[in-house]
C-alpha cells in the first residue's frame, strides 16, 4: 500500500513538471483527483479495510491529496506568471514630444544665469528709429563705425529719425536707461536685423541678448566677473576668458571677449580655427556720451554693458554648423534639443 | 589693413622679438591680428584696425604702437619740406568744407621705370600692384605715413586745377579703366576742361603717370570723410586711398608724406624740384589737455595701478604730462580719438593688461518694480503650447509682399536684401505655412507649431507694431480640426479664458474663418491655397498676445460638487448648414440647472445618414450642485430635450 502510494506522487511529480498549458493542467488535475481517480477509488474502499489498518491508509490518502494538490497550485502558479510575461526587449510604440525651439532654450538658459544674480528681463520693440538705433549709442549717422551696422530701413515717412528694423538689441538700453532711474541691471533678449545674405554662419534675421547694469561704482572688473560667472555656468567652470581690447562706439574701454575652446580644451580645432579661443561676444564700460544722452550723468554713475549673438552661442553649445537650420524648423533638427 | 616686419623695421628695431610674440601682443592690446604670413625674408601681418584707430593705417602709426609695447625708440627720418619756389599753378577749391587743405608739388625732368626691387616687395608683400617707380613711391610713402597721394601727368592736365563736385553727366574713364557716370555726390580733380580724378578716390586714366611721363604734379590734400564716404558709395568703388580718407587722415602728416615722396621721387627717377602750391587752411591737431586722476580710473576699473605705472604707459605711447594742482595729460597729435578721461583709462589700461583686472562679482542692485513680465509670460505659453503638443518654430519676420494673405497694408523695407523680400509680415501665420511645407516634403504629415513673434502693419497716423501668437496644425484628416479646436480651448482655459465667442466670417484665402473675440480667429486655409502649397487640410489659429497677456487670470477655487452625474447619449444627424451653436442653445435651455456639460462622442458619415447631413452622438451629463437627481427626474429632463430636438429644423433623431 505504501509503495503504491509512493510511486503514485513520483508519477503525479513527473506528470505535473512536464505540463505546459493551464487546460492540460486541469485535465492533470482531474486525473489524479477527479472523481475516477486512484485516489477516489481508493477512499471508497477504506471502509472494506480491516479497522487496524483504516488510519493507515486514511493518513496516506490525506498525505497524498495535499501533495498532488500542491503540485497543482504550484504548477498553475507557474504557469499564470509564464502567461503574464511580457518581453522587454520588444520595440516600444514610437512616441513624438513637441519641443521648445534650441534659441528659446538658449535665451532662456541666458536670461536665468544673469536673473540668479540680480539682473531683470526686459524687451524692446523691432521697430526702432535712427536716434535710439545709432545716435544715441555715440554711432554717428554716416562714419565707417557704422559699417558694421548695416540696417534695413523702413518705408515709414517720419519728420525727424528714420524708422529701421533695430540692428542691434542696444537700442533697448537707451530706452530702459531713460525710462528707469539708476541702479540699473537688465537683459534683454531679441530679434535684430541686418542685411546680410544667407550662408553657413549669416542670417539677415537673428538674435541678440543685450545686459548692462549702472550704479554709482560699477567698474571693469565687475564686467569681468559677471561674464566669467556667465559662461562658466553657460558652458562649463574650466572655461576660461580672455578680454581683448577692442573698439565699440558705444563703450569705453571695450573689449571682445574669447573663450578657451571647450571642443579642443584650447588644443586648436577646426571650431576655433587652430585658435584655441572662441570669440563669443562684445562688451566695455558704458561711453560717457551715451550716459549723458539718457539723462545720467557720467560724473556721478558709471556702468557696463555687453552684447552676444545668440544663434553664434547656441551653434557653439550643441555644435550646430550652420545658422539656417534654425530658421528651417525641420521636425528632425528640433526633435535633438531640450532643456538640461 | 597690412604690414610687413621689413616695413616696420626701417623705424624701430625689432631684434629679439618673434613674429608671433608681436602678433599676440599687438592682438592683446586692441589691434588684432588675424593672420600672418611668411614672404620670403618677410613677414606680413593682417591686422583689423579699429575705425576710431586712423593713425593704425599707416607703418609709421604701428611703429608708435609696437614701440610703446616693447618698449622701443622710434625713428623717423628727417623731411626735407621743401616749398620753394611758389609753384605757377591755379589751385582753386569749390568748398573748403569738402576740401579744407589741397597742396601739389611738381617735380620736371623724372625719369619713369620700373621700381627697384626692395620698393617693388614693399608693395606687393602688402597687396599693392607695383605700376612704375613714381605710382610706386606715392603708395609707399601713403603706406608709410597714412596720408594718400596721387601723382598726375603735368602735361596732360590744364594750367587751372579745382576742387569741386561733379557735375551731372560728366563722366570719367579711371585708371582701372572703367568709365563711370558721375554725379553732384562726388568730389573731384578738375582742370578748366574736364574732371581728371574722383578726389580721394581713384585716379584718372587720361592723366596717369606712364613710362613716357617727364613732369609730374604730385597732389597731397584733405578730404571731408563724409564726402569721400557718400562719394564712393554713390560709385560703388573703394580703394586704399577712400578707405582712409573715410576714417580721417593726420593732417600734420600730409606735408611729410608729399615731401618725402618727392624726394625719393627725385634720388630714383631723377629729375627736379619745380615748385609747390597749396590752397585752403592750413590744418593743425587741436591740443587739448584731460585731467587725469589715478583714483577715479581705478575705480572706474577696478584695479590697483600705481600713478607711476600708468604715467609712464601715456609716456611710452607719446601722451605729454603737465603737472599742476592736479595732472593733465595731452595726447600725440595722432591721437585724436582721444578725448574723454574714460579714453585714457582704456589707454592705461590695454597696455597695462586687460588679463591684469580681476574678475569680481558686484552686488548687482537695482530698482525693484513690481512690474508684471510680457517676457515670462511668453514663456509660460511657450511651455502650454509645447506641453500641448505644439513644437515652436522660428520663422523670418520679412517676407514677400506677394505672401501677404492679409488685408493689412504692410510696411515696406526700404533697401531689401532681395526683391522677393520686401515687406515686414503684418500677421504671423505665413511663417507656419512654410514650416508644414518644409516638412510635409520630408514625409511628415501630422503637424502642430506655434511661433510669437512681432507682426508689423501701416495704420493712418503711421505703423503699429503687435506680438502675436499663431499656432498651427497640418493634418491628412479634415476632422482633426476638432482636437485642434479642443487644444485652442484647454490653452486658452489655461490662460484663464473660459468663455469666448466665435464669429462665423468670411475672409479670402481661408475657407471656414471666425473671430474670436476681438483679439483672435480661427480658420481653415482655402482648399485651392493649400493645394498650391503641396499641402493638405491646414488649420490656423492667431492671437493678439498683448491682449492675452492683458486678460490672464489667476485661477480661483471652485467648489467641487460631489453629487453622483448620469449620462444620458442622443443619436443625432444635423443638415450641414445648422450651426452646432443652435444646438446648444437647445440643450443650455432644456437642461438648465441639470446640466453638467455635454460632449460629441462620435462623428459618423455613412450610408445610414442621409446626404447633406452629419450624423453624430450627443452626451449628455446631468447634475445638480446641491443634491442627488433622481433617475426620474433625468428622464423627464432628457425626454423634453430630445422632444425639443426633434421639432428643429434640419436636425433629425437617430
Ligand atoms: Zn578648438
Amino acid at each position: 500500500m505504501q509503495e503504491d502510494f509512493q510511486k503514485l506522487k513520483q508519477t503525479a511529480e513527473r506528470d505535473f513538471r512536464k505540463v505546459q498549458t493551464l487546460e492540460e493542467l486541469e485535465a492533470l488535475k482531474v486525473k489524479f483527483l477527479g472523481r475516477n481517480s486512484f485516489l477516489a477509488q481508493f477512499s471508497k474502499k477504506i471502509p472494506l479495510l480491516e479497522p487496524s489498518l483504516r488510519p493507515q491508509a486514511g493518513r496516506l490518502l490525506n498525505e497524498a491529496k495535499s501533495f498532488i494538490t500542491a503540485l497543482w497550485q504550484e504548477r498553475k502558479k507557474e504557469l499564470n506568471l509564464q502567461q503574464d510575461k511580457i518581453d522587454l526587449s520588444f520595440p516600444s510604440y514610437s512616441l513624438r514630444r513637441a519641443k521648445l525651439h534650441p534659441l528659446t532654450l538658449v535665451i532662456r538658459e541666458i536670461c536665468s544665469i544673469f536673473e540668479r544674480i540680480g539682473f531683470e528681463i526686459q524687451e524692446g520693440r523691432e521697430i526702432e528709429d535712427e536716434w535710439h538705433n545709432f545716435t544715441a549709442l555715440n554711432i554717428p549717422l554716416e562714419h565707417p563705425s557704422r559699417d558694421a551696422f548695416d540696417t534695413f530701413y523702413l518705408n515709414i515717412p517720419s519728420k525727424r529719425y528714420k524708422y529701421l528694423l533695430r540692428s542691434h538689441t542696444s537700442p533697448s538700453q537707451i530706452r530702459l536707461m531713460r525710462k528707469r532711474k539708476p541702479p540699473l541691471a537688465f537683459v534683454v533678449p531679441g530679434r535684430v536685423y541686418r542685411p546680410d545674405n544667407m550662408d553657413a554662419s549669416h542670417s539677415f534675421m537673428f538674435h541678440q541678448i543685450e545686459g548692462f547694469a549702472v550704479d554709482k561704482d560699477i567698474n571693469f572688473s565687475h564686467l569681468k566677473g559677471v561674464l566669467a560667472y556667465f559662461v562658466q555656468n553657460l558652458f562649463s567652470s574650466e572655461v576660461k576668458l580672455r578680454f581683448r581690447p577692442h573698439f565699440f562706439p558705444f563703450t569705453e574701454p571695450s573689449a571682445e571677449v574669447d573663450i578657451s575652446c571647450f571642443i579642443c580644451k584650447g588644443k586648436g580645432c577646426s571650431v576655433c580655427k587652430k585658435s584655441g579661443w572662441l570669440e563669443i561676444l562684445g562688451c566695455g564700460m558704458i561711453h560717457p556720451e551715451v550716459l549723458s544722452s539718457c539723462g545720467i550723468s557720467p560724473k556721478k554713475y558709471q556702468g557696463f554693458a555687453f552684447g552676444m549673438g545668440v544663434e553664434r552661442i547656441t551653434m557653439l553649445k550643441y555644435r550646430i554648423n550652420d545658422i539656417r537650420l534654425f530658421f528651417e524648423n525641420d521636425l528632425r533638427f528640433l526633435e535633438q534639443f531640450y532643456e538640461v | 589693413m597690412k604690414f610687413s616686419l621689413k616695413f616696420l623695421e626701417e623705424f624701430l628695431n625689432l631684434k629679439g622679438i618673434t613674429p608671433a610674440e608681436l602678433a599676440e601682443k599687438l592682438t592683446m592690446a586692441g589691434l588684432e591680428v588675424s593672420q600672418v604670413e611668411r614672404k620670403e625674408e618677410d613677414f606680413v601681418f593682417e591686422v583689423e584696425v579699429t575705425p576710431n584707430r586712423y593713425d593704425l593705417l599707416s607703418i609709421i602709426g604701428i611703429a608708435y604702437e609696437v614701440s610703446a609695447l616693447f618698449k622701443k625708440k622710434v625713428k623717423i627720418p628727417k623731411v626735407n619740406l621743401r616749398s620753394q619756389p611758389l609753384l605757377n599753378l591755379s589751385l582753386k577749391i569749390e568748398n573748403q568744407g569738402d576740401c579744407p587743405l589741397y597742396t601739389a608739388r611738381l617735380i620736371k625732368g623724372v625719369k619713369v621705370s620700373p621700381s627697384p626691387g626692395w620698393l617693388k616687395h614693399r608693395l606687393t608683400n602688402l597687396g599693392i600692384n607695383s605700376v612704375n617707380n613714381v605710382v610706386d613711391i606715392t603708395n609707399y610713402c601713403m603706406l608709410k605715413w597714412g596720408q594718400p597721394l596721387h601723382a598726375f601727368d603735368f602735361d596732360k592736365i590744364g594750367s587751372i586745377i579745382s576742387v569741386r563736385r561733379a557735375q551731372k553727366g560728366e563722366k570719367l574713364l579711371c585708371i582701372d579703366n572703367k568709365e563711370r557716370e558721375l554725379s553732384s555726390e562726388v568730389l573731384v580733380i578738375a582742370d578748366e576742361n574736364k574732371p581728371l580724378a574722383l578726389a580721394g578716390i581713384i585716379g584718372g586714366h587720361d592723366s596717369e603717370v606712364s613710362l613716357t611721363t617727364k613732369n609730374i604734379l604730385i597732389e597731397a590734400a584733405v578730404f571731408s570723410p563724409l564726402t569721400i564716404r557718400r562719394g564712393r558709395r554713390n560709385l560703388g568703388v573703394e580703394s586704399e586711398s577712400s578707405y582712409r580718407f573715410e576714417r580721417g587722415v593726420n593732417p600734420l602728416n600730409l606735408e611729410k608724406a608729399s615731401a618725402s615722396a618727392c624726394d625719393l621721387i627725385l634720388k630714383l627717377a631723377g629729375g627736379e624740384f619745380a615748385g609747390y602750391k597749396r590752397a585752403g587752411k592750413k590744418l593743425s591737431a587741436k591740443p587739448f589737455w584731460i585731467k587725469f586722476d589715478i583714483q577715479r580710473l581705478n575705480n572706474f576699473l577696478g584695479t590697483k595701478i600705481k600713478e607711476k605705472q600708468a604715467l609712464q604707459i601715456l609716456k611710452r605711447l607719446n601722451f605729454s604730462l603737465k603737472k599742476k594742482t592736479s595732472i593733465l595729460v595731452k595726447p600725440p597729435s595722432y591721437r585724436q580719438d582721444i578725448k574723454f578721461f574714460e579714453d585714457l583709462a582704456e589707454e592705461v589700461v590695454r597696455i597695462w593688461g586687460y588679463q591684469e583686472i580681476k574678475e569680481t562679482l558686484p552686488p548687482i542692485r537695482r530698482n525693484l518694480k513690481g512690474e508684471a513680465s510680457f517676457y515670462k509670460f511668453k514663456e509660460k505659453i511657450k511651455d502650454k503650447l509645447v506641453n500641448l503638443g505644439f513644437s515652436e518654430a522660428i520663422t523670418f519676420s520679412i517676407i514677400s509682399e506677394r505672401e501677404n494673405l492679409t488685408s493689412y497694408k504692410p510696411l515696406f523695407l526700404e533697401n531689401p536684401l532681395r526683391k522677393g523680400e520686401n515687406i515686414l509680415r503684418p500677421e504671423v501665420f505665413g511663417g507656419l505655412l512654410k514650416v508644414f511645407q518644409y516638412n510635409v516634403y520630408r514625409k511628415e504629415k501630422e503637424l502642430e507649431f506655434f511661433e510669437i513673434a512681432e507682426s508689423f502693419f501701416k495704420t493712418n497716423s503711421g505703423f503699429k507694431e503687435k506680438t502675436k501668437l499663431v499656432i498651427g496644425k497640418h493634418t491628412q484628416n479634415i476632422d482633426n480640426f476638432y482636437y485642434f479646436k479642443g487644444k485652442l480651448e484647454v490653452f486658452l482655459a489655461d490662460c484663464g479664458i473660459k468663455e469666448f465667442s466665435l464669429k462665423e466670417g468670411n475672409r479670402p484665402a481661408f475657407s471656414d474663418y471666425a473671430l474670436i473675440e476681438d483679439w483672435g480667429w480661427v480658420g481653415v486655409l482655402d482648399k485651392e491655397i493649400s493645394r498650391r502649397l503641396d499641402l493638405e487640410n491646414v488649420f490656423i489659429a492667431e492671437f493678439d498676445l498683448e491682449e492675452l497677456y492683458r486678460r490672464r487670470k489667476q485661477p480661483y477655487f471652485e467648489e467641487i460638487v460631489h453629487f453622483p452625474w448620469v449620462e444620458r447619449d442622443i443619436s443625432l444627424a444635423k443638415r450641414k448648414e445648422l450651426r452646432f451653436g443652435e444646438i446648444e442653445d437647445i440643450i443650455k435651455t432644456q437642461a438648465g440647472n441639470f446640466l453638467k456639460e455635454f460632449r460629441i462622442v462620435d462623428i459618423y458619415k455613412g450610408e445610414k445618414i442621409p446626404s447633406g447631413f452629419i450624423g453624430f452622438t450627443l452626451r449628455i451629463f446631468y447634475q445638480h450642485k446641491q443634491r442627488t437627481l433622481s433617475s426620474e427626474e433625468v428622464d423627464k429632463v432628457h425626454f423634453q430635450l430630445r422632444e425639443a430636438l426633434a421639432q428643429k429644423e434640419g436636425l433629425i433623431l437617430r
